[in-house]
């Protein structure tokens, strides 16, 4: 006979409320359900895992020491990613971006080089590799603000509405950000026709 | 770039290429537009084909995730800065506190330090200081007594020493009365009794026997 086992999966309002009566557990489990969304939200923002790190661990903080002014009125997830992207985009300011190819100062022949081509397999994870950098520096070359939106959007998968209310803008400016990042991105890496 | 005179009607067009309508009753009539659009302008099939090939090298090229390890010394540390953070205030800034109140009271101790005592100097001789002192009754020794214009007369043999007492009527005989003076009599009197010594306190009757 086949054994199942039924998982209690706490809702994030019900791990705030445990956390704020002092149980560590809760913590470790609102740790472990975003700790990946935020790494990624912050690495992409930043282009490097040990800032990327740094900016994490200071958005958990800042999230949950000030966790009595969080209203509830959004999700704890949009709360939190807010709070991450504003601290990556203030170390990226501190800091710089670290292991970044500019974009700007590579000539036609380089960038060409950069485009992903079909390659053997085992070549296929340095491919991976040169072009996440590729990515990263174009990435680089958009302004914060658009380069925040777009993360939120394509990295954690945050909806148009989601993005608009983790910073405080307006959809339409959502959608208006995204669009010339979008065509910037694709212009930076060579991908597709850039029609006029 | 999607083929349309707007920008507005583009970033419309993305948006259905990002699944934003989905599920949405509310939008179903601008997909509906924009699945029209579409299927009118297949140009336009290729800027979404575009938007997925950068969605899908987006997606390929998503960081790896640290060591486990990493995540849990991370986890110790939040819980750490979260338990100095959220330290009462009256702890946490305890030290500050007692610092402040150290230098409180040493300011209060210096105004309020007496002032430089200086040590009690002999009068001077040179000055004329009157000195009240109390004398016991041995200390005292009567060696003579002008009684003119007294009104008490001491009784017994000068000098006299001891503590005097207030003579009583039946501790004296009058013997004579020398007056001088009719207000300034003396009298002569006998001390009956012990001798000791004595003040005669002088009344009216004592004086016109």
């Amino acid at each position: 006979m086949a054994t199942v086992s039924v998982w209690s999966v706490a809702s994030d309002e019900q791990l705030l409320a445990r956390w704020k009566r002092g149980d560590r557990q809760a913590l470790d489990e609102l740790f472990q359900r975003y700790r990946g969304v935020a790494y990624r939200v912050a690495y992409r923002l930043l282009g490097n895992e040990a800032d990327a790190l740094d900016a994490v661990q200071d958005a958990f903080v800042k999230t949950l020491t000030h966790l009595p002014n969080f209203q509830g009125r959004s999700s704890f997830k949009t709360w939190l990613l807010r709070v991450v992207s504003n601290s990556a985009l203030d170390y990226g300011r501190k800091r710089g971006r670290h292991g970044l190819v500019r974009m700007d100062i590579l000539g036609p022949q380089q960038r060409e080089d950069m485009m992903p081509t079909v390659a053997d397999e085992s070549d296929r994870r340095l491919e991976q590799d040169e072009l996440r950098r590729r990515l990263a520096a174009a990435l680089g070359e958009l302004p914060p603000a658009q380069r925040q939106t777009f993360v939120l959007h394509a990295e954690a998968e945050l909806s148009y509405r989601e993005v608009a209310e983790v910073l405080g803008i307006s959809i339409g400016t959502v959608m208006s950000r995204l669009f010339y990042a979008r065509q910037k991105l694709r212009a930076l890496l060579g991908l597709g026709l850039t029609r006029k | 770039m999607i083929p349309h005179p707007t920008r507005h009607w583009q970033e419309i067009v993305a948006a259905y290429a990002d699944g934003e309508f989905e599920g949405r009753d509310d939008l179903a009539v601008l997909r509906q537009r924009v699945e029209d659009w579409l299927a009118r302008h297949p140009e336009a099939a290729e800027e979404l084909a575009e938007y997925r090939r950068l969605k899908q090298l987006w997606q390929s090229t998503s960081p790896a995730e640290p060591p486990r390890q990493r995540w849990q010394a991370m986890t110790e540390a939040i819980a750490a800065a979260i338990a100095s953070r959220q330290r009462p205030r009256t702890v946490r800034y305890l030290p500050w506190a007692a610092a402040a109140c150290l230098a409180l009271v040493a300011v209060l101790a210096w105004s309020l330090r007496p002032e430089p005592t200086t040590s009690p100097t002999p009068p001077d001789a040179s000055e004329e200081y009157e000195i009240f002192r109390v004398a016991a009754a041995h200390e005292v020794e009567i060696l003579n007594v002008n009684g003119e214009d007294e009104q008490a007369l001491i009784v017994g043999v000068l000098p006299l020493s001891g503590a005097i007492c207030l003579a009583d009527h039946g501790d004296i005989s009058i013997t004579s009365v020398q007056p001088a003076e009719p207000n300034s009599a003396v009298a002569e009197v006998v001390v009956e009794g012990a001798r000791r010594p004595m003040i005669w306190a002088r009344v009216q009757s004592d004086a016109t026997p």
